[in-house]
């Protein structure tokens, strides 16, 4: 019999996973949250909740916020950080995450972090990871908030990703406003410096004109006092410790492991920076490069494609910055003879000096253009588009022909937007940059798209303000992403408290036990929802609808309505269509039969709905019906709130029913068990042991009752108590069928007696166990045939032994002297003489090879199981090695497929293909030299080894004969051989559990066949 | 002189044989048990002036006392603790084998079932004696 609390637990702690496990295994007691088994139901809900969710989830509970999380979460808590407060577990972030958290449960409103930075321990570093959390309440049934459940969201490649484009964006501007090789480079090491977390450290070497040596023009990081890159390198030849003229004569980057060297700055969380991309840089899309750049890896990072991509986009960007620093001091020396006043900022297309200005933005935005997954536009002042990207393209619909020449305003602007960019554009002319943003732009096909922009503007030679350069990134995957992960929170919110109040109600139809109280409760409640007046339940019972519980009817209206049939009512049709019906005037409805209409109408019920109460299964038990004193039928939302009243009162009506219905099966169960001879009981989920048959009583003398560790040691024999204990606690922990021998006390008897103990899981509709169910049956007697038996068998082969063994020796004298007395004496004996000691000598022959072969049968069984598997091969070789007269003489000729180890001992493999071969050999076709295959198939369980012939069959009725000791087809003066070889293989086949058979057919040849278990 | 320990009589003629046709020129002494073996060499260590085998042949299965005990025994006494020993046996049993090996023997020859087999004893035994025995 189990209680409702072992089945809460079962149920709640049922969740697969690792973390399903070690909650399960994890003493509880011992944390301020108390023993699993008294956790607040609504706890227990939401760990069960959490540990179904393939998304990360942790919960906080109790005063230390004792933490608990699923299978998702390891890799960034590992499994160490159960059940330790959350403040502790995490320790590296709670000063940013703890103060939320205690916020949502003093306030009990939910809240969200954004991209909480975390270093996740991989062992050799620490990784860099960014993670959303959303935080939910864990209300109990008073409301109070018993904890909090919180969603993690993995949003690091998203944050990455944005802190590199912001590092490249940030280096492209403000090389922009550069116009001297020298002020580029300053601008890019500012760059880099102010985004150290992705770049470390970098040092900028320039080639000088003739391409022999490099200068350093820039450092940028933290480098230790001692530090000093060299400034002066050979681009001729390398010299440590960076690769600069490889990289500078091949143009092709090197990583280089950085992670012996002293004195280079730190990375992420202060890590040693393991690696370093050596870049060449490129201008103008020449080569040989301008120079090398050597940049710090983030060592939070792993230096993947994306990684490696986004070096090269620095370096080119690099490239582009020092071109067009080149191109901008050329234009200087040029345009310096007739150096006016600088013009002031055109606002038209027109007022764009023309050839230089495409010529330096093209250079520019040439480098990053192509590989950017933004869309990047030039405009000019007026917002009419001068350049239009592949990633415009493909963002916005329209192709670089289409949208050049109109304004940004009237392509991508919706009507709502104007102000904006009106407001952007003004900025841009007073030389401003705009920081990314978050708007809306149109597609050509009119949708409305999620985007990110930022813009800034381009400068010419003269610091002029020509224009403007937009990047526009489409975020609607991030938007989807965070609208997803917002509904996932409000649907597990939802479902969370829909699954604590069904909790609620059960936990009480548990405790009370009553059932026409709980099912009160709920037309209590549904009445308080729906404002109705009266209402009731009807159970339908073999045809008819009978109220099992009413509110607000008097007892006139109870017995016209008591037992009602289907068809009468409008409950009846409820149950029928197996959806609400609802009579919004009960005296103008067609649906009821006179008699109950008015008994109806006299109760006060103008109007009324009934819900059919319908199992998960889809089972119809009956309606759930409310009514009404004016003519209405309920809103909306009241009828939802029905719904889930009439689910819940189905659920326990039918759980009520399997109780009854267990407790009638229980009473039929033990009726038979104790008919039984056998001793049968059954155990609860746990493994308790909660009943016994009346044989169990009888054999141990024990009284029904308490059942603990010193009663078992009173009934069970101390040698088996532990090996059996063990294995029943195995077979409850992993919910597998139970089996094993022990002795029990046999009070009669006053001795021990064998007994098999068998017991199989019950399982409940969850899949979990409920129960076990268990029998022990008295094997004493077997037992002890068994053990005789076991003992004659050996005496026997012993004796087998010794008498084929101590019968070689008087043998060998016989033959030895059988051979003298011819060699000896052979002049003088007549030829009856030596016919009759050449009888003597060959019967001695054959007893000795009888001794030998029958000396072999007896030691099979003389091994101990083998610990490895043999090799099939070498066992196969053996015995063709021990064959090589027989087969040289007989000219035959043995093949064999790839063979598979096999679990036996190789003495006894290579006995087996020694008798089998040896005996496809023996019986060879006269017309034919002997050809043999052994091959090997899988089938049930078993590897089957074949040995084919070409040689003389059997016939059919003589299949299993052979396999006989001493059994033979053919007289000695034909074949020799003594009978025990396949009677060897037999014993050596069975030993293992395996059988031996063989497929002959007379004249053509024989297939013989042994299986051996896996 | 060569010590032989031999219960049966066949084999003991088979040995003789052997040493015949090797054409070792050697006393062959014979003891038809376990227990007279012991005591010879009990004997051997009491009586100085008694002369010490050159070899022993040994067959394990004797009466009254096994050739291990035998064997062993003789490792302990004083005279006799290093002399060469070769089994003969018809065991062929890996324990017997190993049980003879942890005495230290030079030879374990399984007496084999046809006579030319059984001669090459005397070749054995021939190799291990002094050249003037």
């Amino acid at each position: 019999m189990i209680t409702g609390q072992n089945k809460a637990r079962s149920d709640f702690l049922s969740g697969a996973g690792e973390m399903g496990a070690r909650i399960r295994a994890c003493d509880w007691s011992r944390t301020p949250l108390g023993p699993a088994e008294q956790w607040p139901p609504e706890l227990k809900t939401s760990v069960s909740l959490m540990l179904a969710s393939p998304h990360p989830m942790w919960i906080g509970s109790g005063p230390e916020m004792t933490l608990l999380y699923n299978d998702a979460c390891l890799p960034v808590l590992g499994a160490a950080a159960l059940a330790k407060p959350a403040a502790e577990a995490w320790a590296g972030i709670w000063d940013v995450c703890g103060p939320p958290a205690g916020k949502v449960l003093d306030s009990g409103e939910a809240a969200t972090l954004d991209g909480v930075r975390l270093l996740l321990d991989r062992g050799a570093y620490q990784e860099e990871a960014f993670y959303s959390f959303s935080y939910s309440p864990i209300r109990g049934d008073s409301g109070q908030v018993c904890g909090l459940l919180c969603l993690a969201t993995d949003v690091t490649p998203k944050l990455v990703n944005a802190r590199r484009l912001a590092t490249l964006s940030e280096l492209a501007s403000r090389c922009l406003a550069e116009k001297t090789v020298a002020g580029a480079c300053a601008a890019a090491a500012q760059a880099l410096r102010n985004n150290a977390g992705e770049v470390p450290f970098a040092l900028l070497y320039l080639a000088g004109a003739e391409g022999r040596e490099a200068r350093l023009v820039q450092a940028a990081g933290d480098f230790a006092p001692d530090f000093a890159p060299v400034s002066q390198v050979s681009l001729e030849e390398d010299s440590p410790p960076w690769p600069l003229a490889a990289v500078y004569r091949s143009a092709q980057r090197r990583i280089v492991d950085a992670s012996g060297m002293e004195g280079l700055p730190r990375g992420a969380a202060g890590q040693p920076v393991r690696e370093a991309v050596v870049l060449p840089v490129i201008s103008g899309g020449g080569r040989p490069p301008c120079g090398v750049l050597v940049a710090g890896v983030n060592p939070g990072r792993p230096l993947d494609a994306d990684h490696l991509a986004f070096f090269d986009l620095l370096a080119a960007q690099v490239g582009a910055a020092v071109h067009s620093a080149r191109a901008g001091e050329q234009e200087q020396c040029r345009a310096a003879p007739e150096a006016g006043p600088p013009q002031s900022p055109s606002l038209g297309a027109e007022g764009v000096s023309k050839h230089q200005q495409p010529e330096r933005a093209s250079l520019l935005l040439g480098a990053i253009v192509d590989s950017s997954h933004d869309a990047i536009i030039s405009k000019d002042l007026n917002g009419v588009v001068t350049s239009w990207n592949k990633s415009a393209e493909r963002l916005f619909g329209y192709t670089a022909e289409e949208a050049i020449g109109r304004t940004v305003m009237t392509l991508l602007i919706p009507a709502d937007r104007h102000d904006e960019e009106r407001e952007i554009l003004e900025r841009l002319r007073r030389g401003e940059r705009v920081d990314h943003f978050e708007t809306v732009r149109r597609h050509k096909d009119g949708r409305l798209l999620d985007v990110s922009v930022a813009a800034s503007p381009i400068k010419d030679a003269r610091v002029n303000i020509i224009g403007a350069s937009n990047i526009t990134r489409d975020i609607s995957d991030r938007k989807h992403a965070e609208t997803a992960i917002r509904d996932l929170n409000a649907r597990l919110t939802s479902e969370l408290a829909a699954m604590t109040r069904m909790q609620q109600l059960s936990t009480r139809l548990v405790a009370a036990g009553d059932f026409v109280r709980l099912l009160e409760d709920i037309l209590d409640a549904a009445a308080a929802i729906t404002g109705a007046d009266m209402g009731y339940i009807q159970l339908d019972e073999g045809g008819l609808l009978r109220i099992a519980c009413s509110r607000g009817f008097g007892r006139e209206f109870l017995e016209v309505f008591e037992a009602v049939r289907p068809a009468q009512t409008a409950s009846g049709a409820a149950l029928q269509r197996r959806e609400r019906v609802i009579v919004e005037d009960v005296a103008s409805s067609t649906m009821f039969d006179g008699a109950l209409r008015d008994a109806l109408l006299a109760a006060g019920a103008r109007a009324l709905q009934s819900t059919p109460l319908i199992t998960r299964s889809g089972e119809t038990l009956g309606v759930f019906s409310t009514h009404y004193r004016v003519a209405q039928g309920p809103g909306e939302r009241e009828q939802r709130l029905l719904d889930l009243l009439a689910r819940q009162a189905a659920d326990l009506i039918e759980r009520r029913r399997a109780e009854i219905a267990l407790l009638e099966s229980e009473r039929k169960f033990r009726q038979l068990a104790d008919a039984m001879p056998q001793i049968v009981w059954t155990a609860d989920a746990a493994g308790r042991p909660d009943y016994f048959n009346q044989r169990w009583y009888q054999f141990t003398g024990l009284e029904p009752g308490r059942f603990d560790r010193q009663t078992w040691e009173g009934i069970l024999h101390p040698e088996d108590f532990q090996a059996a204990a063990r294995l029943w606690a195995e077979s409850v922990e992993k919910g597998e069928p139970f089996r094993a021998q022990t002795r029990l006390w046999d009070r009669a008897e006053r001795r021990w007696r064998w007994f098999i103990s068998r017991a199989l899981p019950v399982r409940g509709a969850q899949g979990g166990v409920v129960k076990w169910f268990g029998t022990s049956t008295d094997i004493d007697e077997q037992k002890r045939v068994e053990a005789e038996l076991r003992r004659a068998n050996q005496d026997l082969e012993q004796f087998a032994y010794s008498v084929s063994h101590d019968l070689q020796e008087p043998l060998r004298s016989i033959k030895i002297y059988g051979e003298l007395l011819s060699r000896r004496y052979g002049g003088r004996l007549d030829g009856q003489a030596l016919e009759f000691l050449e009888y003597l000598r060959t019967g001695a022959s054959r007893m000795e090879m009888l001794l030998r072969d029958l000396l072999a049968y007896t030691q099979v069984t003389r091994l101990d199981p083998p610990e490895e598997p043999a090799d099939t091969l070498e066992s196969l070789q053996a015995s063709l090695a021990n064959l090589s007269g027989a087969i040289a003489e007989s000219g035959a000729r043995v093949t064999h497929d790839p063979l598979p180890p096999l679990r036996l001992h190789a003495t006894h493999l290579r006995q087996l293909f020694q008798n089998l071969i040896g005996n496809a050999i023996k019986y060879r076709h006269r017309d034919r030299p002997p050809r043999i295959h052994i091959s090997a198939a899988r089938e049930a369980g078993a590897w089957i080894v074949s040995v084919q012939d070409n040689g003389i069959g059997l016939p059919p009725e003589y299949k299993e004969h052979i396999f006989g000791l001493f059994k033979r087809l053919h007289c000695g003066d034909e074949y020799s051989g003594t009978g025990i070889g396949l009677a060897i293989c037999q014993r050596i086949v069975e030993r293992y559990h395996g059988r031996i058979w063989v497929e002959s057919e007379a004249g053509t040849g024989s297939v013989f066949r042994f299986s051996i278990p896996l | 002189m060569i010590l032989l320990v031999e219960d049966n009589r066949a084999d003991v003629f088979l040995v003789r044989e052997a040493i015949q046709a090797a054409g070792i020129q050697a006393e062959l002494e014979i003891l038809a048990d376990g227990e007279k073996a012991i005591q010879y060499f009990e004997r051997l260590d009491a009586d100085a002036s008694r002369k010490c085998p050159a070899l022993m042949i040994l067959d394990i299965n004797l009466p009254k006392r096994p050739g291990n005990e035998v064997l062993a025994y003789m490792r302990r006494t004083n005279r006799c603790r290093d002399t060469a020993v070769v089994v003969v046996t018809s065991s062929d049993s890996e324990r017997d084998r190993q049980e003879m090996a942890r005495l230290g023997i030079k030879e374990y020859f399984r007496k084999p079932s046809d006579f030319e087999s059984f001669m090459k004893l005397g070749d054995i035994l021939k190799d291990l004696l002094p050249p003037r025995a």
